[in-house]
């Protein structure tokens, strides 16, 4: 695997964990109990901040904030996608529009518990149920580069 | 034959007569090395020792065998600054100068341990001749004769260097050890007649 | 997954979890050439410690009402623990037998230089390249680490590993991207919007992305190569070269091959931009007026070697070297294939348009860390007279008192070393044999040059405090 792609995966699979575990605290703090990993949740503010700016970009044309690569709102789209909450086919400046006021939702939500303040359950529950869905799509894809596989020589030959 | 002195060896490092084909000793890390009629040398870095537990005997006339033996037998390690290499009483290890020689063909040098370690038990270099013309850095052959442990450290003055003028100037052939850099492993093979000596693995005479 | 399950998948992770510290305890044992792998194992046990105290944790808070939730912390545990494994692989190359130990020194050196407080491993990979792991944004201790990989088959070529040089600089570039990304991406997107026959628009931010990043590798690369350049000069083209030969000068960047660009490419802009080399042909240059205007760095280390009649066979054999670059990098057959792929085409546009600006600042960074090559450039006609000699370049002796020496530049080790080479290389007479025996010594003394460099550094360091301790009563 070529250096730049076993770097991607890192990326993939340390992102598939913070939406795992943000969905965890959330799912903590809606069954009452305090918030124990305040830095995974300012992660994925951070993701999801990233994802955003994308969003923005793609939607408007505001590149200002976007100062790194379009993975964070590749991999939104992808979820969104296969939530069912954006249809497939091809996909409008306003989809991106819809997707980033959803992304903005959530990250403010995301803040909200950082600062202590209480967001409504149904957003709360919004978020749990994105992040799930981010973990297991990242994580589904990691798993298949993470571990090795068997192949025959034939296939080595023509690496 | 005559021994070179302090003047001597810095004339022949130096002199402009010897532009083609000088004295080199690099590095020299401190010029107080160079002594009345001698160069303190110190330790390197690297070290092959053998491991006893991994061959039955080492029969240098069995040619095929002897590599694999060696290979098997002797571990190259490097100890890095301030680390300690042990060499255990009645123990051999190969090690290296850090200085590298470049011995002109008028001259020829002879490896003598420093009579300090000496007294600790410790034997160097015991093919102690460096022929003119020699280029690399000087395998010492490290005996623990005493009957305690002794801590060795890379940098360490370990031997000294004695030069000598030769009667008429000699041609070096590098074939068997070029240029080498650290300790080298034994070339014993490398003799032409060793394998005659040897009588078990002498190829038969051809049959008419 | 029902309780018996979970709990078989906890027994498995906690298995693999005791399993790689039993493993990274034992790599604590080895011998490493210095000590950044025994930090990089202490932040690796760590890392296992947060991954159990997590997994504890989990299972206190969700079991027995939430298992789906337990189910997925313990598989996202497990997966960050195998995406752990192949650091085991590189600690087991890092061991001081399987790494160029005498050039681990000045490769640390270099790189705390260009970035102070820098954590590199370095070890070997089977894999036939260079390669630099790092974390662009580092959220936890392990990733302070960079991990550097030489190829293993090439552990005793030093004239390759000035490479290593190009690696370097892959962490440094990261202000770069953020300064440029929202003007690149918005002109990229433009352009993209714009193509006659765009490839499927149903996800435009995914064909974004990669153009963007087919760019992003692309300047990266040449910004490392540029790098290299400044630090080592003609040697680092030399090594750039000797090591392209055995691949496609003209090969397309691709999905498949990381978007490297064409080493032909590579090179002409490392020539034009470093070494201010015309990339134009003479017939061109001369209806430009730009014929014989100026004297490029190379030239001048060749005017230089010229000086001395010892030294002057070098001066030809660098000019001689140089027009054969010259004449291949005048060739474009490695802009076909990108010019016929609209994507790529895109991409490479904007390449040129922030060569400029990458130049600048990748010239900025070396500048500000004193190392570049042009600096020293008068010790090569001593280290190649050393070399003459089959005298290791390690040293600058004084021809009048023996014993005052200097270190050279690791600059000028190599491009002295790789000189010499190239004039073995040319020797008419010389079999594949000698011509091989001879590399192999030209390349043990120039790692012996390097080592006694380092040496006579930690030498003179250490020899000042020792004289001030010995004055104490």
């Amino acid at each position: 695997m070529p250096i730049a792609d076993r770097q991607i995966l890192g990326e993939l699979v340390d992102c598939a964990d913070i939406a795992v575990r943000a969905a965890g605290q959330l799912q903590l703090f809606m069954i009452g109990k305090p918030i124990r990993d305040r830095q995974v949740l300012e992660r994925v503010a951070e993701f999801l901040s990233a994802a955003e700016a994308g969003g923005i970009f793609m939607s408007c044309g505001d590149s200002a904030n976007l100062h790194a690569s379009l993975r964070p709102l590749n991999w939104a789209v992808d979820t969104r996608m296969n939530e069912g909450g954006l249809e497939q086919g091809e996909f409008k400046e306003t989809d991106y529009q819809s997707l980033t006021e959803y992304l903005r939702r959530m990250r403010s939500t995301v803040e909200d518990l950082l600062e202590g303040n209480r967001p409504n359950n149904a957003a709360i529950e919004e978020c749990m149920r994105f992040f799930d869905s981010l973990g297991d799509d990242l994580g589904t894809r990691a798993d298949q580069h993470v571990r090795g596989t068997s192949l025959p020589c034939s296939s080595l030959a023509s690496f | 034959m005559s021994i070179l002195t302090h003047d001597a060896i810095c004339r022949e490092m130096t002199s402009p007569d010897r532009l083609d084909d000088p004295l080199v000793i690099t590095p020299l890390l401190d010029a107080g090395q160079i002594g009345q009629s001698s160069v303190d040398v110190r330790l390197g870095h690297q070290f092959i020792v053998l491991q006893r537990a991994a061959v039955t005997h080492i029969d240098a006339t069995q040619r095929e065998q002897l590599q694999r033996s060696l290979h098997r037998s002797q571990h190259q390690t490097r100890v890095s600054l301030h680390e300690q290499f042990i060499i255990h009483p009645g123990q051999l290890a190969l090690g290296a100068t850090i200085e590298y020689l470049s011995v002109p063909t008028h001259l020829a040098a002879t490896v003598e341990g420093r009579s300090s370690w000496g007294r600790l038990g410790l034997i160097i270099a015991t093919a102690c001749n460096v022929d003119p013309g020699f280029k690399g850095c000087i395998t010492l052959e490290l005996v623990n004769s005493g009957e305690a442990p002794l801590v060795l450290y890379p940098g360490v003055r370990i031997a000294q260097l004695v030069f000598h003028l030769t009667d008429g100037t000699a041609k070096y052939d590098k074939g068997k050890y070029d240029c080498p850099i650290g300790p080298q492993f034994s070339r014993i093979d490398h003799d032409k007649e060793i394998m005659f000596w040897g009588g078990a693995s002498c190829p038969s005479p051809p049959v008419s | 997954m029902n309780k018996p399950l979970i709990t078989r998948l906890q027994m498995l992770v906690a298995f693999e979890l005791d399993s790689l510290e039993k493993r990274l305890d034992q790599a604590r044992s080895f011998h490493y050439p210095s000590a950044v792998a025994v930090k990089f194992i202490d932040s690796l046990i760590e890392e296992l410690k947060q991954q159990r105290l997590q997994i504890k944790q989990a299972i206190s808070d969700f079991l027995p009402e939430y298992p789906q939730r337990v189910t997925n912390e313990l598989r996202s545990q497990h997966r960050l623990l195998i995406n752990k494994l192949t650091c085991l692989d590189s600690l087991k190359n890092a061991q001081t037998q399987n790494v160029p130990w005498s050039l681990v020194p000045s490769i640390e050196r270099i790189a705390s230089e260009l970035s102070q407080g820098s954590q590199l491993l370095t070890t070997c990979t089977y894999a036939l390249n260079y390669s630099i792991r790092w974390y662009p944004t580092p959220k936890s201790p392990i990733h302070q680490f960079s991990i550097l990989q030489l190829p293993i088959i090439h552990k005793h070529n030093a004239f390759l590993h000035l490479l290593i040089g190009h690696e370097l600089f892959h962490p440094l570039l990261q202000q770069f991207f953020v300064t440029q990304t929202p003007s690149v991406v918005a002109r990229l997107k433009a352009a993209i919007s714009h193509l006659n026959q765009p490839p499927a628009k149903n996800r435009l931010d995914k064909l974004v992305e990669f153009v963007r990043y087919a760019w992003q590798r692309a300047i990266e690369e040449l910004m490392c190569d540029m790098g290299c350049a400044i630090l080592f000069g003609p040697a680092a083209v030399f090594a750039s070269i000797a090591f392209q030969m055995g691949s496609n000068l003209d090969e397309a960047p691709s999905s498949d091959g990381s978007f490297y660009p064409p080493p032909r490419y590579r090179i002409r802009e490392v020539m034009h931009r470093v070494f201010g080399e015309s990339v134009i042909g003479e017939a061109e240059q001369f209806h430009a007026g730009l014929e014989g205007t100026a004297t490029t760095p190379i030239q001048k280390l060749a005017a230089l070697l010229k000086e001395d009649e010892r030294t002057s066979w070098a001066a030809d054999i660098l000019s001689e070297h140089r027009e054969t670059i010259l004449r291949e990098i005048r060739k474009n057959d490695d802009l076909v294939p990108i010019n016929q792929n609209p994507l790529l085409k895109t991409a490479y546009e904007e390449v040129q348009a922030v060569l400029p600006d990458a130049w600048n600042y990748i010239r900025q960074i070396a500048t500000s860390a004193g190392m570049v090559w042009l600096s020293t450039i008068d010790e090569v006609p001593f280290l190649l007279r050393s070399l003459e000699l089959l005298v290791p370049p390690g040293e600058i002796r004084d021809t009048k008192a023996p014993g005052q020496t200097k270190s050279p530049s690791l600059p000028s080790i190599a491009i002295a070393t790789w000189l010499y080479q190239l004039k073995c290389e040319a020797s008419v007479d010389a079999s594949l044999e000698q011509a091989m025996k001879s590399y192999s010594r030209c390349c043990r003394l120039m790692l012996k040059g390097f080592e006694d460099v380092e040496l006579r550094r930690e030498y003179d360091a250490g020899k000042d405090a020792f004289q001030q301790m010995e004055q104490l009563p």
